[in-house]
C-alpha cells in the first residue's frame, strides 16, 4: 500500500521586497490555477492537495515573514522530488524559493539536493489525518473516470441490470483496478477504537486543569469581518484553512500539545474512513512550528467554513478543546461556545495565495462511492445479488 | 459540568415580542411591504413613537369569552443596519456580521448563489437605499389599503420616502405558482403559545429569538448598550453582564427574498422531457417530494391522497433511505432533511434543527393560467423567515442544502425547485446540472434550467417592543 506523505516547508522570506513581489507572483498562480499557471501541480500524479501561504512573523519580536509550503502526497519525498523534476513542476518552485534566505537556488532541480533538501528542511506533522489511507491520487482518478463511464453507459441506455455482458466488462475493469490496490480490499469503515475511550477520559482531567468551564457562553461578541479570507472560499469544492496559534508559554502546556498530538495521531491511524464521523475532511495536519512556540493547523475540507467548524464542533469539540486549550487566546467555554471558537480560528487564519486540489470537484463521500463501486458491482454479479444496480451505485 | 438552565420563552414575555416572530397570520391573506427611507434622525424617531402603539406584538389580548382574540389588521416592523444607524445607537457589542454588511457583498452572493440572472445588479428591490421594511397584514384587500393609506399619510411630514412597495397574497388553498401547496413544515418554538399545524418539530426558542437559549444551549450573540444610555430603562440587562443593556433580546433576525417563478419554464421543461401526462405528474412531485395536496411521498409514494390529514408526520431513514419514493435532491429533502443527514438518523434530527427557518413568505402576482409560454407578468413567492442566527440558519440551508450539488453524497444535483441551476447568464463553465430520480432504472434529467430567479432581497432586524421604545427615544 503506498503510504501519503505531509511534506510542510516553512522558508525565511528574505526582505520587505520580495515578500511583496512573492505575494503577487503567488496570487498570480492561485489565480491561474486550473488554466496555465507558472507552477503547474495538475502535472503532477502524486500531489493531491499543496498550497503556498505566506506567514506572518514567528512573534511580535521576529515579524519577517515566511513562507509556508505545504503538500499532501503519495509516497515518500524521494519520489516527490524526482516527480516535481520529471514533470517540470520542479523550475516554478524554485523561483519562489530563491527569494527566501538559506535557500541555494537550482537546489530543486537536482534530484539528489532536492530529496536532501526536503528530507532536512521538512518539519514533520505531529498529527497528520488521512481520509482514505492507501488511496492514491491515480486511484481516486481512475474510480472517479469508471463511475463516469458507467454514469455514461446508463444514461445513454448501453447498461442495464439486464446486460450480463456488459456488467461482466465493468466488472472486469473493478476487479483489474481492485488486484492492483490493495486498499480496496478493505474499504474503510468508522470504528471508535479504543484510543477514542482513552481521549475521552484525558480530555475530562484535562479540561478541569486547564479550566474550560461550560458554565454558559458570552453572548456579548461582535465578529469581524474579514473578507481577506472570504474571497479565497467556496470557490471549488473544497476549502482551505490554515491557522497559526500561539501555544501558551508554560512547560507544562507544550507537554501535554505534544502528548495529545501524538494520541491523536495513532487514533487518526485506528480510524478508517472518518475523522470521528468528519467524513468532509481529506487531509489535515498539526504540526508545532517556531521551537514550539506556534502550533500550525492545515486543512482540505469539503463545503463551506462555517459547515466545517459546525461539524467539528458536533463530533469532535472533544478534540479540538484537548489541542486548543494548550494555545493562548482559546475560549473560556471551549469549542463548545461555538462563536467564539469561530472568531478564534479566524483571527488567527491566513488565507493561502496557491491552493491546488488535484480534485477539485470530489469530495471525500464522493471518493468514498467511487471506491465502493467494485464491491457493489461483484455483488450484483452473484446470482442472488439484488438488481439495484441503478439506484445502489447512485450515492448510497 | 454545571448544570445548565436553559432560558424558556415564558408568556409574560409575549407582549415584548413582535406578532410576525410567534404567528404567520393565516387568517390575514393581504399583505402589504412598504421599503422606506428615513429622513433625518429626529423626525425618524418622533416617526416610529407615533406608529410604535400600532405594531402588533404576540401578545392576543382576550376576548368577552375567554378566548384569545386574533388581529383584525397585523403590522410589524423591521430595520436594515442603515435604519438602524439613523438612530444613532451607539452599541457595545454588534449585530451579526451579516446584517451589517448586507446580503449584497460579493461572497455573500456566491455563498447564496445570487449569481446571472438572480445578481444583485438585477433586482427590482436593492437593499441599498432601504433603512425600514414595513409589513401590513390584513383579512382583505380593502381593509389593507385603508390601512396602508392611514400609515402613509404621515410620511411626507416625517420625511419618509418610499423605496419600493410589494404585495402579497396567500391564495385559500395554499397553493405556490408551480401547483404545490406551501408552508407545511414549520418549525415550533418551544412554549410558543401558536397552535402548531400537524406535526412539527419542537425548537428551543434561542433559535428564532434572541435572548434565549439555542439548540446548542447557547444564548445567541445580541447587540448590547451601555446601562447608562439606556436612560428610560426600556432595555433588560444582559444576563451575563448587568453593566449592559441587552438590545437584541426579543428580537429577531429577518431575511427578505423576491423569488420569481418561471412557471412557463416550468411546464415547458416538464412537458420536453417527460412521456406523458401522468409522468410529467410524477415527476413534478418527485421535484418537489410532495404531491400537490402536500402529500409526501414518502407517506404515498403511488398517488395523491388530498385527505391525507397530517402531510407533515414522517422520516426518510425508516422507510425511504435510498429515496426510491422521495429523491435525495428533492427540494423537501433538501431543505429539511429530517433524520436523513450523515451520522444517523439521531444525530442527523439534531443537526437539522439548527438549521430551521421560521418561514413568513407570501405569493406575489397573478396566477398562470396554464401552458407554457411566457405571459410576461411577475409572480412568485416574497420569501421572508425569521432566524435568529442569518448565517447558520438561511445562509446555511441556501449554501449547504438548497444549492449544494455534493449535498447527500451526490455529485452534480441541486435543488431542482428553488436551486441556483443553469443559468445562460452566468453558466457556460461546462458544469453539470442534474436531477436524479432513483429507481432501477433511475431518471436522470440534465440541464435543469433556473425555475426560481432572484430579483430582490435584504437583511433586515426586527427588534423587541422595548428596543423600539428606546429607538424612539
Amino acid at each position: 500500500m503506498t503510504k501519503q506523505s505531509a511534506l510542510t516547508l516553512i522558508l525565511p522570506i528574505a526582505g520587505e521586497e520580495n515578500a511583496a513581489w512573492l505575494n503577487k507572483e503567488l496570487t498570480d498562480i492561485g489565480q491561474q490555477l486550473g488554466k496555465a499557471p507558472k507552477i503547474d501541480f495538475s502535472k503532477s500524479g502524486l500531489t493531491h492537495f499543496a498550497r503556498f501561504v505566506i506567514l506572518p512573523g514567528a512573534d511580535a519580536n521576529s515579524k519577517a515573514k515566511r513562507l509556508l509550503f505545504t503538500s499532501n502526497l503519495d509516497g515518500d519525498f524521494d519520489g516527490y522530488a524526482r516527480e516535481l523534476i520529471d514533470n517540470g513542476i520542479a523550475p516554478g518552485i524554485d523561483t519562489i524559493f530563491s527569494k527566501c534566505e538559506g535557500y541555494q537556488s537550482g537546489t530543486l532541480l537536482n534530484e539528489a539536493s532536492a530529496t536532501a533538501f526536503f528530507n532536512s528542511k521538512n518539519i514533520d506533522s505531529n498529527a497528520f489525518y488521512i481520509a482514505l489511507r492507501g488511496a492514491t491520487r491515480e486511484i481516486i482518478q481512475q474510480s472517479a473516470d469508471l463511475r463516469e463511464k458507467m454514469d455514461h453507459q446508463l444514461d445513454n441506455g448501453e447498461l442495464s441490470n439486464e446486460d450480463k455482458v456488459a456488467i461482466d466488462r465493468l466488472y472486469k475493469d473493478c476487479e483489474n483496478l481492485r488486484s492492483t490496490n490493495s486498499c480496496l480490499n478493505d474499504p474503510p469503515s468508522a470504528t471508535i477504537s479504543f484510543g477514542a475511550k482513552v481521549l475521552g477520559v484525558v480530555n475530562d482531567v484535562w479540561e478541569w486543569l486547564v479550566g474550560v468551564r461550560y458554565d454558559g457562553n458570552n453572548p456579548e461578541i461582535t465578529v469581524e469581518t474579514q473578507n481577506h479570507l472570504y474571497d479565497m472560499e467556496d470557490l471549488v469544492t473544497q476549502n482551505q484553512l490554515t491557522a497559526v496559534v500561539p501555544v501558551k508559554k508554560n512547560v507544562f502546556a507544550r507537554m501535554m500539545l505534544r502528548l495529545i498530538l501524538w494520541l491523536i495521531s495513532i487514533q487518526v491511524k485506528s480510524v478508517k474512513g472518518t475523522l470521528l464521523d468528519l467524513a468532509t475532511i481529506h487531509f489535515a495536519r498539526w504540526v508545532i512550528i517556531d521551537d514550539g512556540n506556534n502550533l500550525l493547523f492545515e486543512s482540505n475540507f469539503d463545503g463551506s467554513w462555517e459547515n466545517y467548524i459546525d461539524d467539528f464542533v458536533d463530533h469532535a469539540s472533544v478534540g479540538m478543546n484537548l489541542i486548543w486549550a494548550n494555545c493562548i487566546g482559546f475560549p473560556r467555554g471551549g469549542a463548545k461556545d461555538i462563536e467564539s471558537f469561530k472568531a478564534y480560528i479566524r483571527a488567527n487564519q491566513t488565507p493561502a495565495q496557491v491552493f491546488y486540489s488535484a480534485y477539485k470537484d470530489l469530495t471525500v463521500r464522493n471518493i468514498l462511492t467511487d471506491l465502493s463501486l467494485s464491491k457493489k458491482i461483484s455483488d450484483l454479479t452473484r446470482p442472488d445479488g439484488e438488481p439495484n444496480f441503478a439506484m445502489g451505485y447512485y450515492g448510497a | 459540568m454545571a448544570t445548565e438552565i436553559f432560558k424558556k420563552l415564558t408568556p409574560g414575555e409575549l407582549k415584548n415580542i413582535q406578532g410576525i416572530i410567534i404567528s404567520g397570520y393565516g387568517h390575514l391573506p393581504n399583505a402589504e411591504y412598504q421599503f422606506l427611507s428615513l429622513g433625518d434622525g429626529m423626525l425618524a424617531k418622533n416617526w416610529l413613537a407615533a406608529i410604535l402603539p400600532k405594531i402588533t406584538t404576540s401578545q392576543r389580548p382576550e376576548s368577552e369569552n375567554g378566548k384569545k382574540k386574533k388581529p383584525g389588521c397585523a403590522l410589524n416592523i423591521a430595520f436594515t443596519y442603515a435604519g438602524i444607524q439613523k438612530f444613532g445607537t451607539i452599541l457595545q457589542s454588534g449585530f451579526s456580521q451579516e446584517f451589517t454588511e448586507g446580503i449584497t457583498e460579493p461572497h455573500r452572493t456566491r455563498r447564496l448563489g445570487d449569481d446571472g440572472g438572480s445578481a444583485p445588479e438585477f433586482w427590482d428591490i436593492k437593499e441599498n437605499g432601504i433603512d425600514v421594511l414595513l409589513m401590513i397584514q390584513a383579512p382583505n384587500p380593502a381593509e389593507r389599503d385603508d390601512f396602508s393609506k392611514s400609515i402613509k399619510d404621515d410620511y411626507a411630514r416625517f420625511g419618509i420616502t418610499m423605496a419600493a412597495t410589494a404585495f402579497g397574497n396567500q391564495p385559500e388553498n395554499k397553493k405556490e405558482h408551480f401547483g404545490f401547496t406551501d408552508s407545511i413544515s414549520q418549525p415550533f418554538i418551544e412554549n410558543s403559545p401558536a397552535t402548531p399545524k400537524g406535526t412539527q418539530s419542537c425548537v428551543r426558542a434561542g433559535e428564532f429569538i434572541l435572548g434565549y437559549h439555542n439548540e446548542y444551549g447557547l444564548l445567541p450573540a445580541t447587540p448590547t448598550i451601555n446601562g447608562a444610555d439606556d436612560k428610560n430603562n426600556y432595555l433588560p440587562p444582559l444576563s451575563t453582564d448587568t453593566r449592559l443593556r441587552d438590545f437584541g433580546c426579543n428580537g429577531s433576525y429577518f431575511v427578505f427574498r423576491k423569488l420569481y417563478q418561471d412557471v412557463a419554464g416550468f411546464n415547458h421543461y416538464l412537458d420536453t422531457h417527460t412521456k406523458s401526462a401522468e409522468h410529467k405528474a410524477v415527476v413534478a412531485a418527485k421535484f418537489v417530494g410532495r404531491w400537490p395536496s402536500g402529500t409526501p411521498l414518502v407517506v404515498s409514494p403511488g398517488g395523491d391522497i388530498a385527505e391525507t390529514y397530517d402531510k407533515n408526520n414522517f422520516f426518510f431513514m425508516n422507510n425511504d433511505a435510498k429515496g426510491l419514493s422521495c429523491p435525495i435532491a428533492s427540494h423537501i429533502r433538501r431543505s429539511n432533511p429530517r433524520d436523513s443527514l450523515a451520522g444517523g438518523p439521531e444525530q442527523s434530527i439534531k443537526t437539522a434543527n439548527r438549521h430551521r427557518l421560521l418561514r413568513r413568505g407570501i405569493q406575489y402576482g397573478p396566477q398562470f393560467a396554464s401552458g407554457n409560454t411566457d405571459d410576461g407578468q411577475d409572480r412568485g413567492i416574497l420569501f421572508f423567515c425569521v432566524n435568529a442566527d442569518i448565517k447558520r440558519q438561511f445562509e446555511f440551508v441556501q449554501q449547504t442544502w438548497i444549492n449544494n450539488p455534493k449535498f447527500g453524497d451526490m455529485y452534480n444535483d441541486r435543488d431542482p425547485i428553488t436551486g441556483n441551476n443553469f443559468d445562460p447568464k452566468s453558466d457556460n463553465d461546462g458544469k453539470e446540472y442534474n436531477m436524479t430520480i432513483p429507481g432501477c432504472p433511475r431518471e436522470k434529467f440534465t440541464d435543469i434550467p433556473r425555475f426560481v430567479t432572484v430579483k430582490g432581497g435584504g437583511y433586515f432586524f426586527l427588534p423587541s417592543i422595548p428596543a423600539l421604545k428606546y429607538l424612539a427615544g
